[in-house]
């Protein structure tokens, strides 16, 4: 998933303009800022490029984070820290805390206000609904994209979810054009239009009136690929940010599990032995 | 091959292969490696201890071991930060006001959040169980005996303090002995007040009996170097052990200055190590019976070295298989490179020289002290 957001940030790059504004339109669930005043607006600045997106699910910072974007965690931190958003920074191993000069900030705020520094982690800070959470990669600066307001016109109300397509998996890089069910998701930009529902007007949800790509309401919405692809929304792309990212480091699960339990009783049975045959 | 003759291993070979076990065991939070550290500790104790009473104290670190992973988890329960996704136990949260709002009272608890609290305090119990190996294997006493000659006056102070708590408690035994003995079998405080002062009476005969026998034997005799020599060891000294303090720091605290970190810390020791130095040259001392360094005492310090390296090496190159998956939950990994590493330091229980056998049970209690 990291992988496959850097490429399609390099992408993008490369599409340009008129590639990114199609792209918005298929991704809707997560293109730019919540529409209304339902959903967490995420505003993620890695120092170099910001991109804005609308999270559905609730809870706390973390778990919002995680429903827009690939989040590592410090080795000695699981679950509490934030280490690594999109693979930036990729030079980070991820062991212990980050340094107080590289490291990701984090800020809420009201739609349209201005960003507050955390006073708390972002394990234990839940936002409202219709909030804006930020996320700065620094050294504590603010994130350069102001909180988005809350678009004057919320006409496209997110009615009908699109449906996620039955191959919700993008493992690999969309380099190659991999054919959705429905409505063939090509790289090229025509073909991407032509995903069902993806009509020039709003396909769904919050996206829908950055079709023309001037209008988007965010101001930078360059993560917005994310769900070119094969258009996963929100909840599948919680599961592939879940997903580990070293399988194969781990071995098979239950086969290590029991040689190294083998392993640990056979020692602890020589200390018990060794113990006895003192006593006796 | 021939069995070695039983001997008792150098102190500082122990201490150094149970500091190398716990600089592995600090980088890791892999349950398997933790417990393949703790069995190995457990083995080696319990094949190499010595008969000393502090030798039996391993047992003890083993329950302190186990209070602290106890205390880790009602620590999470009660203000940790539960994360995770598996619920485990519904429990109501309290609100805090601003301020406090690090800390989070109460609440859900979470299977992975559990599970990482309960493997911190195991990695802290582990790395304890390691110094309580070392204190079963190395006998303190000895290993004071093998300090640079500048500190000899410190060690021999250290050891009279060490021996103070059990000659005191058989200080109170005699004298309630003796008053009971004279139908004075009283309990409770008055029996306090009439045990106190005859303890107290019998301690300082005891210390000035102490300080004579070492006034003959030549201990305290500092005037055989110059007034000048005197004070420019001190100085360095201090300023050594100064510049040890602010090297620390300096690499513990990533925001000061690089000339502040490591170079430092080297010339501090530097200066530490030319004082003891200089101090050392005017003490003549001799030490009856020092213990040898012999192969056994390398391999037993090159184990502990050993294991400290591969789990190094394995936190350079697969971080993660040093890391229990919490987020999202899984099976540990099994890193080979830091369980050959753990399994060499369990060499030592096999072939290190065992050590001297207990005098026979017949011996009586007296016999023994004098023998140690």
């Amino acid at each position: 998933m990291r992988r496959l957001l850097a490429r399609l940030c390099g992408a993008v790059a490369a599409l340009g303009l008129a590639g990114a504004g199609l792209a918005v339109v298929a991704a809707p669930a997560q293109a730019a800022a919540c529409s209304g005043s339902t959903g967490v607006t995420v505003v993620i600045d890695t120092g170099s490029s910001s991109s804005t997106s609308c999270a559905s699910s609730g809870g706390t910072a973390m778990a919002v984070l995680k429903s827009v974007a690939t989040v590592v965690s410090p080795q000695q931190f699981p679950g509490s820290v934030v280490c690594r958003i999109n693979g930036t920074p990729a030079s980070d191993p991820c062991v212990r805390m980050p340094p107080a000069s590289a490291y990701w900030g984090f800020f809420h705020a009201p739609r349209g206000g201005s960003w507050t520094y955390s006073s708390t982690g972002v394990a234990s800070y839940t936002p409202a609904a219709g909030t804006v959470i930020g996320f700065r990669f620094g050294s504590g600066q603010q994130p350069r994209t102001a909180p988005p307001a809350t678009a004057s016109s919320p006409a496209p109300k997110p009615t009908t979810k699109p449906k996620p397509t039955p191959t919700p998996a993008p493992k690999k890089p969309t380099a190659k054009p991999r054919p959705t069910g429905a409505g063939a998701t090509a790289g090229s930009s025509g073909a991407t239009a032509a995903r069902p529902g993806a009509t020039g007007a709003a396909p769904s949800g919050s996206a829908s009136p950055s079709a023309p790509a001037g209008a988007s309401p965010s101001p930078s919405s360059t993560l917005a690929p994310t769900g070119s692809p094969s258009a996963t929304p929100g909840d599948g792309t919680t599961t592939l940010a879940s997903e580990p990212t070293s399988t194969e480091a781990r071995g098979s699960g239950a086969g290590t599990l029991l040689a190294g339990g083998a392993l640990v009783l056979l020692v602890a049975g020589g200390a018990g032995v060794a113990a006895w045959r003192r006593r006796g | 091959m021939t069995r070695p003759l039983p001997r008792a291993v150098h102190p500082a070979a122990w201490w150094g292969w149970a500091v190398g076990l716990a600089v592995a065991v600090s980088t890791t939070t892999n349950p398997l490696l933790l417990l393949l550290a703790l069995a190995v500790t457990s083995l080696v104790v319990a094949a190499r201890r010595g008969s000393s009473p502090w030798a039996r104290a391993f047992r003890l670190y083993l329950w302190l071991g186990m209070a602290i992973v106890a205390v880790r988890l009602v620590l999470h329960v009660l203000v940790g930060l539960k994360v995770g996704s598996t619920l485990l136990l519904p429990l109501p949260e309290a609100r805090l006001p601003s301020w406090a709002a690090g800390i989070q009272l109460g609440g859900d608890v979470y299977l992975e959040g559990l599970l990482g609290a309960a493997l911190l305090g195991l990695r802290l119990a582990v790395i304890i169980a390691c110094i309580g190996a070392a204190n079963a294997l190395a006998n303190p006493k000895r290993l004071l005996r093998s300090l640079p000659s500048a500190l000899h006056e410190v060690g021999a102070a250290v050891v009279v303090s060490v021996s103070v708590a059990p000659q005191l408690a058989e200080s109170v035994q005699r004298v309630r002995r003796a008053r009971q003995l004279r139908g004075d079998g009283g309990r409770g405080l008055r029996a306090v007040r009439r045990i106190a002062l005859p303890v107290l009476e019998d301690t300082l005969e005891r210390s000035l009996l102490l300080a004579a026998a070492m006034d003959s034997r030549g201990y305290g005799r500092s005037g055989a170097a110059p007034e000048r020599e005197r004070r420019l060891t001190g100085a360095v000294v201090l300023v050594g052990l100064l510049a040890c303090a602010i090297g620390l720091y300096g690499v513990l605290d990533a925001t000061t200055p690089a000339l502040l970190g490591t170079p430092t810390l080297v010339v501090g020791l530097a200066l530490s190590a030319l004082g003891l130095w200089l101090g050392g040259r005017h003490v003549r001392t001799t030490t009856y019976r020092p213990d040898p360094w012999r192969g056994a005492e390398w391999l037993t310090l090159g184990s502990g070295v050993l294991a400290a390296a591969a789990t190094t090496v394995v936190a350079r190159t697969a971080p993660d298989a040093l890391a229990m998956p919490l987020d999202p939950l899984g099976v540990p990994a099994l890193p080979l490179v830091a369980v050959a590493g753990l399994l060499v330091a369990a060499l030592p229980a096999v072939l290190t020289p065992e050590p001297p056998r207990p005098a026979p049970r017949v011996v009586v209690r007296g016999a023994v002290g004098v023998a140690a």
